[in-house]
């Protein structure tokens, strides 16, 4: 839903949620929809609620011209420009709530009183590209050339403001001036733009081996002046063996080889916000507090920002081959690459709660990235016309921190050897089965400072100090966490196979993640089933401990017992999975069947998505990966 | 080659010049170079800080002897754990002290009238006061500061902790400040800070220190001593109760859609469900709240529960004609059932408590009940002892977001019960006194006044010390006067008086007799499912805490220097500043 000046519902209020009463019907025997108060019947909002009408127009323009002034020489230059707008109208109506005792209907109040908001949005952007490219070959093309020279800039302006008002004369009219009540509105305008020049060499002798040359200089309204502007380089060779003499021996059954390297630099300046190097202040244009009789702007102060921020670089090294075989129909291609992002915006060094704000973000951290990514595929077509083709990919990578100023070593920062997407918890062998071994067991009152009995989680205490807590959360003194696991999803990989025969076509598609760890929340409804007053049982929460059951999964019920929801490795999920993403069917009707009614292709098909999926994850909870 | 030439250069041009295409500034936010230029810039910024004054809330006193809640209070058996990051939960988050001192650091370059340019900054002020006062109240020493911090000022950073009675002194000087340049009520614009708040949160500031001091044995200097403190306490609400501004209002019906019984008047609790309080002069500050503008949520909280009044409150309140219920020939008919037990009471009793002699809803002109079973459920009222004293009788404003009646920020009761205590701890609490003060609000109910020499209570509650007659009295009077507004942690605290949590009767809600069961639905209380009960000194009480924790728990006893005095700070901030101790005995 879009932004209204009015609507208190949310996503949670109005919809599906799991404190529904599982008891209460659609609709009372009197016709009236049924609604438990507060927080009420999602049919009902659905048909009583009022709606939202949402209209979007993307215009988009390029103008290009191509001049080739001499003969080698190309140049193209275009321009593009786009108006993206949308407008919407958010209808709220109220309606009486019906509960299970008559005589107490209400205004459902989060549609109390009826208002309509309308929103309008307005972005503009353009950009002008021009590039010169000049071929050169030399000795009887054995040695081919390219130079290319450009220039791109971009530039967006946004604006958006709504307008709104309470109580409509006509509540099935929505309209802004037929409304008596309390108004709202409200708007911002933004703007961005970024430009840079840059240039290619390439060279190749005989088609054998290749170099290519890159340079970008970058500049991004996001960076304050004196730090806007960087130059990133890159540069990459190829060399195909398959070419060289040595080569015509295997050139029979190994068509292509070509090994490839490269090392280059890029730039990101991906911050939230267009001018995040400006502490700008905060306003409320409708504070919660009648002052004067009204509620009136606030202001607030801004947080702290780094002016000396500038572009996150991202300097990558490859290394790579691309191979086919037996008359091109096995090819295989495998890359390793090595990234460091040097520059990382991200929050600073954590420093006293007593600075009062966030620490700003800053060029704060480097990160290291290693991976690899392998792709085999085979394609034939046999003599009667059957053709078929596999293909796989597989790929992993790894993230890890290698520079980032944290002195005291807090787990809760990045450090220097952090890799990306850890998960620190406890370790956990089991539920206490009676009361004295939970009696006799460290002290686990950091966790709940009540009663731990029979049927809660217990911990190990790893660092031998007969109590569990997190010692001092740093590196040197974990107290009984370690690190149990690594939600990076790892060894993602994907199969395609398909084939095609006389007209029929046969694809699927296979998609899947080989490894990969994963805790619930804490307060995951979906997953612990029953942790509150708030929530409505679950079937895939009932296995849990009592002394009738004690192989159970889950502890012991109880809402005070928080603590049994900790990170441990008795519930970190495995992840991982593998899943039938696409499977289509298809028959292209033949030709001379088409001919005679004149159409030129017609294919039919069925299609499935998503259809098995693979997972160790379904048996406890209703989470989907 | 000439068009070579032309791009060569037109891309060369194009560069020079695209430098500039970068040089943006935002189009709808403003820094500090164009802030600070006028008094309504110093108005605006003040806004934002309103949220830190008190708001409608049902829970204030759920950590207290009054009430007793459906999940067991940690923090009162002794189970609170050390928090691991500083957060707003835990107390330890600076960011509404630094957006005050944000302001204090930049307003001079603001043009206008000093009055006026100097109002504000008494806001900012007053605000900035209130914090640091809570921080005091919460961990003791703390670290002031008054400038906003930059991340390189590292001295400022990791410093160490402030003693307490620095901090004191700023706090004191913020109001004392306040005091001078905030205007009058009459003349502020509604809804916003006075002068007369501020005198009633400085007295309120000295009685807390003053008390504390007092009945912890701590020594302060100068203007820092017991003494001091408490004159000063005397000195700002004399001041306000001779300006004649003030007084105690028998609050109206029309002004909360009330319709009392005959014979039950409803004057002290018709003043908490009052629409507009803005003519009220029981008012000092108000939170205004207006249909469809701002609405708040305490109609629906006071109805959803999870708490109730417990068995000691109830028993606090004296009979009709001031003998405390257990004194002989008291006329105490008994608490066989709730109606017995309410007969001849002081009249705030029925006016707290939900009972047959106060409407419940008033719905098109008739009177409505509670249902019995809603006064003893376990997410209801727990205890058998609903309080109602925000309870409005209109059901539309039990609807979310559809309270609208006004909240008291600063309640001139407050201010008299103030100065009558810090007088009697002064010993300077003449007759004169108790007239100017406990006795107006015993006037609004039609209670006896209250003499120097009150008749002992025969069981009076155990402080662990001796105290006079009179302010044993006083002391009861604020309990009463004051429930649910969230004084009476603090009042326990500074009174040195936490051996009351262990009287069992701070955790029992109603006698279980065949009379009182009769008068709730089959079933309440027996059986797999009822209500717990426990016996204690020969009766059978409704326990809340029966499945969870025995009537003697050693963690609800308090020790002489209980480390729950002051609350712990988190283990990251300590580990980041080693200047930073914790709080004694808090791991």
């Amino acid at each position: 839903m879009n932004n209204t000046a009015y609507s208190g519902l949310s996503a949670y209020s109005g919809m599906m949620k799991s404190d529904l009463s599982p008891l209460m019907p659609v609709k009372h025997p009197d016709g009236h929809y049924a609604g438990q108060g507060n927080f009420t019947n999602p049919v009902a909002i659905q048909a009583q609620g009022g709606n939202a009408r949402y209209r979007q127009n993307d215009l988009w323009m390029t103008a290009g011209v191509k001049l080739t002034p001499i003969k080698g020489l190309i140049v193209n230059a275009d321009y593009t420009w786009n108006y993206y707008g949308w407008a919407s109208t958010q209808h709220v109506r109220n309606f009486y709530d019906y509960t299970a005792v008559p005589g107490t209907e209400n205004y459902y109040p989060w549609t109390n009183p009826s208002s309509v908001t309308r929103s309008n949005s307005d972005d503009y952007y353009s950009s002008f590209n021009a590039f010169a490219e000049y071929n050169l070959s030399l000795g009887n093309n054995d040695h081919n050339m390219k130079f290319m020279v450009g220039y791109n800039q971009e530039k967006k302006r946004t604006q958006y403001y709504y307008a709104g008002r309470k109580d409509l004369i006509d509540p099935e009219n929505p309209a802004i001036n037929q409304a008596i009540g309390d108004m709202a509105i409200d708007g911002n305008m933004g703007q961005w733009a970024v430009n840079g020049t840059f240039a290619r060499f390439n060279y190749d002798y005989k088609g054998r081996y290749l170099l290519e040359l890159n340079g970008r200089y970058d500049g991004s309204s996001k960076f304050k002046k004196g730090h806007r502007y960087q130059f990133f380089p890159s540069i990459s060779a190829a060399w195909r063996l398959s070419e060289e003499k040595f080569f015509e021996g295997v050139k029979s059954w190994w068509d292509n080889m070509k090994v490839r390297v490269s090392y280059g630099s890029l730039g990101n300046q991906a911050v939230n916000g267009n001018f995040p190097y400006l502490a700008t202040y905060g306003i409320n244009t409708k504070y919660g507090a009648l002052l004067g009789g009204g509620r009136p702007v606030a202001v607030y102060a801004p947080g702290l920002v780094s002016s000396s921020f500038t572009w996150e670089t991202v300097n990558q090294i490859d290394f790579g081959f691309d191979a086919a075989f037996l008359r091109n129909r096995l090819s295989a291609s495998f890359d390793w690459y090595r990234r460091n992002t040097k520059d990382m915006l991200t929050d600073g060094e954590v420093l006293p709660a007593v600075l009062g704000a966030s620490v700003p973000r800053q060029n704060a951290a480097n990160l290291k990235t290693v991976g690899w990514e392998l792709s085999l595929e085979w394609n034939d077509r046999l003599a009667n016309g059957l053709s078929y083709h596999v293909k796989g990919v597989l790929s992993d990578y790894q993230s890890t921190i290698t520079k980032f100023n944290n002195p005291t070593g807090l787990i809760s920062q990045y450090y220097v050897g952090r890799k990306m997407n850890e998960i620190w918890g406890y370790v956990s062998n089991g539920l206490f089965q009676t009361e004295q071994e939970a009696n006799a067991h460290a002290n686990q009152s950091y966790l709940y400072g009540g009663k731990w009995t029979a049927g809660d989680v217990r911990f190990e205490d790893l660092d031998g100090n007969n109590k569990i807590d997190i010692g001092d959360n740093t590196l040197a003194n974990p107290g009984d966490r370690k690190i149990i696991g690594n939600s990076t999803p790892r060894f993602a990989f994907g199969i395609t196979a398909g084939l095609e025969y006389k007209g029929i076509d046969f694809e699927m598609f296979w998609q899947g993640i080989g490894k990969r760890d994963w805790f619930p929340g804490n307060g995951s409804a979906a997953y612990w089933g029953f942790t509150n007053e708030w929530q409505t049982p679950l079937t895939t929460s009932l296995d849990y401990w009592t002394p009738e059951n004690t192989n159970a999964f889950f502890p012991r019920l109880g809402w005070a017992n928080g603590g049994n929801r900790n990170t441990s490795t008795r519930y970190l999920q495995n992840a991982s999975y593998c899943r039938l993403k696409n499977v289509t069917l298809g028959y292209t009707i033949p030709r001379n069947i088409l001919d005679k009614i004149g159409v030129s292709r017609l294919r039919v098909y069925v299609t499935g998505e998503n259809l098995l999926t693979f997972t160790s994850l379904i048996k406890h909870s209703t989470q989907r990966p | 080659m000439k068009f070579k030439n032309y791009i060569a250069l037109a891309l060369f041009a194009g560069m020079a010049a695209a430098c500039d295409y970068t040089d943006l500034s935002p189009l709808d936010s403003f820094t500090d170079q164009s802030y600070w230029k006028s008094s309504k810039d110093l108005k605006l910024y003040a806004n934002g800080l309103y949220g830190l004054l008190s708001s409608p809330s049902a829970t204030l006193d759920n950590t207290s002897d009054n009430f007793v809640t459906s999940n067991y209070s940690s923090y009162l058996f002794d189970e609170m754990t050390v928090p691991t990051e500083a957060s707003g939960n835990n107390g330890w988050d600076w960011g509404n002290i630094r957006s005050c001192n944000y302001f204090l650091s930049r307003y001079q370059t603001a043009q206008g009238s000093e009055s006026e340019i100097n109002k504000y900054v008494a806001e900012v002020r007053f605000f900035r006061g209130l914090l640091y006062f809570s921080k005091v109240k919460m961990f003791g020493d703390v670290p002031f500061y008054d400038k906003d911090l930059q991340t390189d000022d590292t001295e400022q950073l990791y410093k160490a902790r402030d003693p307490q009675d620095v901090v004191i002194a700023k706090v004191i000087d913020d109001f004392k400040y306040a005091i001078k340049w905030l205007p009058e009520k009459a003349l502020a614009e509604s809804g916003r800070l006075n002068k007369e708040a501020a005198r009633t949160q400085l007295a309120r500031v000295c009685l807390h220190f003053g008390t504390y001091k007092k009945y912890h044995n701590q020594t302060g200097t100068g203007a820092l001593s017991a003494n001091a403190l408490l004159k000063e306490a005397v000195a700002q609400t004399d001041t306000l109760m001779n300006s004649g501004k003030f007084e105690i209002v028998k609050g109206s019906d029309a002004g909360c859609d009330q319709m009392p019984f005959s014979g039950y008047p409803l004057y002290y609790s018709n003043q908490f469900t009052q629409e507009d309080l803005s003519a009220n002069k029981e008012c000092i500050l108000a939170r205004f709240y207006e249909p469809s503008v701002l609405t708040h949520e305490l109609g629906r909280q006071v109805q959803n529960g999870g708490m109730g009044l417990s068995k000691d409150f109830v028993e606090s309140f004296l009979m009709k004609d001031g003998t405390p219920i257990y004194n002989t020939g008291s006329g105490y008919a008994g608490d066989d059932n709730l109606e017995k037990e309410i007969t001849n009471r002081d009249p705030r009793l029925y006016q707290i408590v939900d009972n047959n002699h106060k409407p419940y809803y008033v719905r098109n002109g008739e009177r409505i009940l509670n249902e019995p079973a809603n006064r003893v459920g376990a997410s209801k009222s727990v205890t058998g002892y609903d309080c109602v004293k925000f309870h409005h009788a209109n059901t539309v404003q039990q609807e979310a977001r559809n309270s609208t009646f006004d909240w008291f920020v600063y309640r001139y009761a407050e201010v008299l019960l103030i100065n009558a205590e810090a007088n009697a701890e002064l010993g300077t609490c003449t007759q004169d006194v108790l007239d100017k003060t406990i006795n107006k609000l015993r006037d609004r109910v039609g209670m006896p006044h209250l003499t120097t020499s009150p008749v002992a209570d025969a069981k009076p509650i155990n402080y662990g010390y001796s105290l006079s007659n009179l302010i044993y009295e006083i002391r009861r009077e604020r309990r009463i006067e004051l429930v649910a507004e969230g004084f009476r942690l603090d009042d326990l605290k500074r009174w040195n008086a936490m051996k009351l949590m262990e009287n069992p009767k701070t955790m029992l809600g109603i006698k279980i007799t065949p009379l009182s069961v009769s008068e709730f639905p089959a079933g309440t209380f027996d059986g797999q499912n009822g209500r717990p009960t426990v016996s204690y000194n020969g009766a059978t009480y409704l326990y809340q805490y029966k499945a969870a924790k025995q009537l003697d728990d050693a963690g609800r006893k308090w020790k002489a220097n209980d480390r729950r005095f002051l609350y712990p700070l988190p283990k990251q901030e300590l580990v980041l500043n080693k200047a930073l101790t914790q709080n004694p005995n808090w791991e």
